[in-house]
């Protein structure tokens, strides 16, 4: 039996939603697997010049993915987490935004590499809980690695690759194609209506290049910034405080920005961040903040400003 | 003597992604890992299936099955050892 070399990222992805769900199980943790491997065939990219018999199954790219993603319903978070550490997992990061809400946490295993768990999925303004028990209602098994693993339901997989290409490209995501553009009006439908139970209709006009017929939502602005390769960090933050659907949400948005990420710092170096390293990291953040903020102030005087003159000069004879 | 999959096991080979001969298991839920090769990988799969794995293997590399049935009894033994395979 050979020493174990480091295992090809596709295949250690399948083993480890393979393991996520074996801890699930052993916690009695609610997790769906989603994204990579736990996408159904036929929503992934199509091999070209495959014989014509063969079936979507045997025509499917496989999905390459730098970790295993799962969503785990917001209850059963400690008790999963509890259970990761003692299987041999060490928790990475805290709560992630990723350029929108608060949404993951990224986990390692030594020999399985990175796992990202997601309490909720960016785009969703239907609250976690709720969002979750919507996905959970029409969930399957299917088997990766050999073992049997939850997933959403095809619908609910076609809306999270869209809500996921939203933010990486938005129209232009290859993830539209199969999820969108090939998909029945039906399907399409079907789609719709559950972004709308899930109130994630914004994000999702986001990547079927809809999202102008929502201009008027507090969301707009976002998934507006969240589609452009080179949005401002600040226009970002801005954006994702006047989207946050509830007043903590909000707060906890402000608040985001001005917490020390160590270990955000740490993934970019990929070793321990010295305190040195991490506040020189946390300054920069700062000051960009502080010239965003600045910026703004400049706009929102300048306007004030043009407002005043031609109010004057309306009111001048 | 036959062999299956323990439930605590699982496991992905290189070819259903295009990624090779090379087997990949993994216990659950400490997720230790586990890599075989060549005729390991070769014995694995074929106990795994539920067939014999002496003959299976006999065949598959052409050879007399008593020249090879103490090795492939052996190398089993270790998986069984291991928790890789169980009996059925």
């Amino acid at each position: 039996m050979a020493d174990l070399p480091p295992i090809p990222l596709m295949m250690r992805t399948r083993l480890a939603h393979a393991t996520l769900q074996a801890v699930a199980d052993e916690c009695g943790a609610d997790i769906l697997h989603i994204k990579g491997a736990a996408v159904d065939a036929s929503l992934s990219p199509q091999r070209e010049g495959s014989p014509a018999g063969d079936n979507v199954e045997k025509r499917r790219l496989p999905r390459l993915s730098a970790d295993a993603d799962i969503l785990v319903r917001p209850a059963h978070l400690r008790r999963l987490e509890t259970a990761l550490n003692r299987y041999g997992w060490q928790r990475k990061t805290r709560l992630y935004s990723g350029g929108a809400v608060e949404h993951s946490v990224d986990w390692w295993h030594p020999e399985l590499g990175s796992a990202d768990v997601h309490i909720r999925f960016p785009g969703i303004q239907l609250s976690a809980d709720l969002a979750f028990a919507e996905f959970w209602r029409e969930r399957r098994s299917i088997h990766i690695a050999h073992r049997p693993c939850k997933v959403p339901s095809l619908d609910a997989q076609r809306l999270v690759l869209l809500l996921h290409a939203a933010r990486n490209g938005g129209a232009q995501s290859p993830d539209v194609a199969p999820s969108w553009t090939n998909a029945t009006t039906m399907e399409q439908g079907r789609v719709r209506e559950l972004a709308a139970t899930l109130r994630a209709e914004v994000a999702l006009a986001g990547a079927t290049g809809h999202l102008d017929d929502y201009s008027d939502r507090p969301e707009y602005d976002l998934w507006r910034l969240l589609g452009l390769p080179d949005a401002d960090v600040f226009d970002l933050w801005v954006a994702m405080v006047r989207a946050a659907p509830t007043t903590l949400a909000r707060a906890r948005a402000i608040l985001y920005a001005v917490r020390i990420k160590a270990e955000r710092v740490e993934l970019g170096l990929e070793r321990r961040a010295t305190t040195i390293k991490v506040l020189r990291v946390q300054g920069s953040r700062l000051r960009r903040a502080g010239v965003g903020t600045l910026s703004v102030g400049v706009r929102w005087t300048t306007r004030l400003v043009a407002r005043l003159r031609t109010r004057n000069h309306r009111a001048s004879p | 003597m036959r062999y299956c999959v323990p439930a605590n096991v699982a496991y992905i080979d290189g070819a259903e992604v295009d990624l090779g001969q090379v087997l990949y298991l993994t216990i659950l839920p400490y997720g230790q890992s586990v890599c075989l090769e060549g005729i390991g990988r070769l014995i694995w799969t074929q106990a795994a299936s539920g067939d014999d794995p002496v003959t299976g293997i006999a065949s598959l590399v052409g050879k007399p099955v008593d020249s090879i049935e103490q090795d492939v009894a052996d190398f089993l033994e270790d998986l069984l050892r291991r928790g890789l395979l169980a009996k059925s």
